[in-house]
């Protein structure tokens, strides 16, 4: 029976509380890392194949990307010309592969333009106690987000010459506002958690708490919207290319591939499957990758499954 | 394992019970969470199971109501009466029937349970709409309206136009309710209904559930971990730990003379006037908690009446 | 009021005088505009708290939702900035003043929060969470504080390593307290800190408190829904109701003979086994009608 009965507590709270059955056993053995889900994988795939293409296109291309031959005009796909050829006898493998480069630039710069300036006036935005501060930047990101990225592309271009840069920096500029929105809804959120009021209390100045505490805990969502922004500015870049005010011939260029070949549409369909095909391998992918990435950051859903 | 249901006495079905499980296992895989329960609750009885975090009550309400999340399995048996087939087995398409109907649930968050776009009004009226217990729309809508009055919402005709997120906690677990009662159930899982509220509310809400299961001669099964409350609103208890039914039988008895070591901890660890030797809360210890009469799998015990657990006999209490 | 005041109130502050002076605390909060037309939608959260609270005295303060008690603590931490009236801390004017400028507090005032997972950050190892009001005062060598405030709260230095997720609810509450600790302070101000675990567990975090309130001789402030739980740890008690202070006084005496109707409203309210033992359901609970005191004796 005394045995049975279940002694006081002893004054030192208990030799190991660690031995609790109500702990995550397994996560006491060290922090296993978390199988990579098939999304993650599949996006990480078709990243990669974009990767080396353009890797691949700074060594070696079939053919160069922008010499004419008239007489290899709108082949089909065959030995010589893996992919075929478009109207000028260029061979399309060798654009596509050098088509990369200039996606993931695009890509590169103005999710990196828009992040490195949209984030910290998110954060700013959220965590600053001064409304009014706070109302000019969000106003001033409407007023940008209300302005549509082509048509501000299109004026960039008009004035400062059509290039791959200004149309990247562009889309950078307009896709600002998708970023300091995202982190100043994930700074509120996480301004109100009960971590955040702890870290107060410790006395944490407000650039350590945002750099300790929110950054950290919007990076996540930040991926997400970095991914996802990403393949917007790659059809963005395409699409600034089909209408003549992207990436300037004869520098190729997925989107103006497509619209080149568009001609071909009913003559040789296929010439216009490639580009569109890229074009859709390269958002997928990096779409699938920003969720597989999110799940990865978070450590919370790093020991299930 | 062994077969439990050949030292179980025969005659579990001689009063007609609402709800007969047996050998109920929940499961991911390899890891068993809810470990060969077996319990009875007859019609109109009202029952609690108590436990803390991770004991498997909510796995075990959550498969009553074919509501287990993924990757998560019972075996087992679980029978209603009334109902021609096990709901262990039975289909999402079978559970969408019953649910609501004959049995109902009033879950812990009522913002989670109550739809956010939709008036409290056309709420409470839908479920009657979708098991035909109620005519017609006007029908529904003036039954919905009582049920709204009879949970004793302020203002009835006014709460029924409002949206969930105008009320406050109290009155929103009182739509919830209202929405359970609605088909009159024969029985009602309550889960933590009351742990989110104020004291005062919960005193109220309490009572609300006590008539209304009354009323309907519907049985309840009302899970928590607080024994204060269970032991206010139950005739009969079975305590929940590790995945098994560690103690079951009427309040008085297990309340008074708690016959299984965890019961008697959890007991004294709720008698906030209690004091050990040295004037401290007594406290269940982490190294009774871990003691093997935890982790044995003792033979059944207990009759239909009282329903069965597997308690650890270490001697007369 | 001036810096050079404060400064000699701060120093003629003696032992002999209330540890925080709440005077006629007032928070009204605005309420988002239900229409064009009329004044701003108020909700006033405390209405004119006044009270003391002793150098190391355990007080308590009751409430129920909307009762004001976390609008007051908050203030009292410096978190919030009452509409009008004041607190004074150990002689200083802690109201009206910017965060940037209550470094005197974050080292004499920390707190235990409800959520034990909220107020710990999820992405943060458990060392680093202890550290941070050390590191905030730009103490970064701090490995050996860590353990031994780990120890004090009677969990192992492995701990250390770890994150949040991996410990159950009660540990976690363990390492909130552990953190609260750190910078030695002289008040702890804990918000419900046992509500959201299991009743084993609860007990444990109560015996926990109160060993560290003797063994560090802290002032406590702890707020509670739960009045049988503030009277087992508190020994004034401070009801709230709608942002009034309906009472006030030692907690037996308030626990035995309430004088006011809500706090006698709030003891009948609550459910015991005892009371359910002697026959208490939920509609006498409900109409109140138990009379108070009326517990069984044993």
């Amino acid at each position: 029976m005394t045995d049975l009965v279940p002694p006081a507590e002893p004054t030192a709270p208990t030799e190991s509380p660690v031995a609790q059955p109500e702990i995550v056993t397994e996560a006491t053995a060290g922090r296993p890392r978390r199988p990579m889900g098939p999304l993650f994988i599949t996006g990480a795939v078709l990243v990669g194949v974009v990767m080396a293409a353009a890797l691949i296109s700074f060594v070696w291309t079939p053919y160069n990307p922008i010499k004419v031959d008239a007489a290899a005009r709108l082949q089909s796909p065959n030995a010589e010309h893996w992919l075929g050829t478009d109207k000028f006898g260029r061979d399309i493998f060798s654009q596509i592969l050098v088509g990369a480069r200039t996606t993931l630039y695009v890509g590169v710069i103005a999710v990196g333009l828009a992040s490195i300036i949209g984030t910290p006036l998110g954060i700013f935005a959220g965590m600053s106690n001064r409304g009014w501060l706070t109302e000019l930047v969000m106003r001033a990101n409407d007023l940008l987000l209300a302005f549509p990225a082509l048509l501000l592309a299109i004026m960039f271009g008009a004035v400062f010459g059509a290039s791959t840069l200004t149309a990247m920096i562009a889309i950078g500029i307009a896709t600002i506002p998708s970023f300091a929105r995202l982190a100043r809804s994930g700074t509120l959120q996480v301004m109100s958690t009960e971590y955040v009021l702890a870290a107060r209390i410790a006395g944490r100045k407000p650039i350590a708490i945002a750099w300790r505490h929110v950054l950290p805990n919007v990076f996540g969502l930040l991926i997400v919207q970095g991914s996802v922004s990403f393949a917007i500015a790659v059809l963005a870049e395409a699409a600034l290319s089909y209408l003549g005010f992207g990436t300037a011939p004869p520098t190729p260029s997925w989107g103006r591939m497509l619209q080149e070949a568009q001609e071909q549409i009913f003559t040789l369909p296929i010439i216009l499957l490639w580009p569109a095909l890229a074009i859709a391998v390269a958002v997928l992918g990096f779409n699938l990758l920003g969720d597989g990435l999110r799940d990865r950051f978070d450590p919370r859903l790093e020991d299930r499954r | 394992m062994t077969v439990v249901t050949s030292s179980r006495p025969e005659g579990v079905t001689m009063k007609e019970p609402a709800l007969v499980v047996e050998g109920l296992n929940v499961g991911t895989g390899s890891t068993r969470l809810v470990k060969n329960i077996s319990f009875t609750i007859r019609a109109g009885e009202r029952v609690g199971l108590i436990g803390e975090s991770g004991s498997g009550k909510s796995l075990t309400v959550t498969s009553i109501m074919g509501l287990l999340g993924e990757g998560l399995t019972a075996t087992g048996s679980i029978r209603m009466a009334g109902v021609p087939h096990d709901l262990v087995d039975a289909t999402q398409k079978q559970f969408a029937a019953l649910r609501g109907r004959q049995v109902a649930m009033v879950f812990q968050e009522p913002m989670t349970a109550l739809n956010p776009t939709m008036r409290v009004l056309d709420q409470v009226a839908e479920g009657m709409l979708a098991h035909g217990t109620a005519p017609g729309k006007r029908q529904a809508r003036e039954a919905a309206l009582d049920l709204l009055r009879k949970v004793q919402l302020p203002d009835p005709e006014r709460a029924a136009k409002a949206y969930p997120h105008q009320m406050s906690g109290g009155q929103r677990q009182r739509v919830v309710l209202a929405i359970a009662l609605a088909n009159d159930p024969m029985l009602l899982l309550c889960d933590e209904p009351t742990t989110a509220l104020d004291v005062t509310v919960q005193a109220q809400m309490l009572q609300l559930i006590l008539s209304g299961v009354r009323e309907r001669g519907s049985a309840l099964l009302f899970i928590t971990h607080d024994l204060a409350v269970v032991a206010t609103i139950c005739e009969r208890l079975l305590v929940m730990y590790g995945g098994r039914i560690v103690e079951a039988g009427p309040v008085q008895r297990v309340l008074s003379a708690p016959q299984h070591p965890y019961t008697r901890g959890l007991l004294e660890a709720s008698e906030l006037d209690a004091s050990d030797e040295n004037g401290r809360l007594p406290t269940m210890s982490d190294h009774v908690r871990a003691q093997s009469v935890y982790t044995q799998d003792p033979e059944w015990i207990g009759d239909p009446e009282d329903g069965y657990a597997k308690v650890i006999l270490g001697g007369a209490a | 009021m001036t810096a050079a005041t404060e400064h000699t109130k701060a120093d003629t502050a003696s032992d002999g005088d209330p540890l925080v002076v709440v005077r006629d605390l007032t928070r009204i909060f605005r309420r988002p505009r239900q229409s064009f037309r009329g004044p701003v939608p108020t909700v006033t959260a405390l209405d004119g708290v006044t009270f003391d609270i002793q150098r190391g005295e355990r007080f308590g303060i009751v409430g129920e939702s909307g009762s004001g008690k976390s609008t007051l603590i908050r203030i009292m931490s410096g978190l919030d900035q009452p509409t009008s009236g004041s607190i004074l801390f150990d002689g200083k004017q802690i109201t009206g003043r910017k965060e940037r400028d209550l470094t005197f507090l974050r080292e004499e005032l920390q707190f235990v929060f409800q959520d034990p997972m909220g107020s710990l950050n999820p992405r943060m190892r458990v060392r680093d969470i202890i550290a941070e009001p050390l590191v905030a005062r730009g103490k970064r060598n701090n490995r050996a504080r860590v353990v031994e405030l780990l120890q004090a709260v009677g969990l192992p230095a492995t701990a250390a390593d770890r994150f949040p997720h991996q410990f159950s609810g009660g540990q976690r509450q363990r390492i909130s307290i552990a953190r609260a600790l750190a910078p030695s302070p002289k008040v702890l101000v804990a918000d419900e800190p046992v509500s959201a675990l299991d009743v084993s567990v609860q007990a444990q975090i109560l015996n926990l408190l109160a060993d560290l309130v003797d063994e560090y001789n802290l002032t406590l402030v702890f707020v509670s829904h739960d009045l049988a739980v503030v009277r087992r740890v508190c020994d004034t008690v401070a009801v709230l109701h709608h942002g009034d202070l309906v009472e006030h006084g030692p907690t037996e005496q308030i626990y035995t003979q309430p004088s006011q109707a809500y706090t006698r409203r709030l003891i009948a309210a609550a459910p015991t086994i005892k009371k359910a033992l002697g026959g208490v359901d939920a509609a006498a609970l409900a109409e109140g009608m138990i009379h108070v005191g009326a517990d069984p004796a044993d």
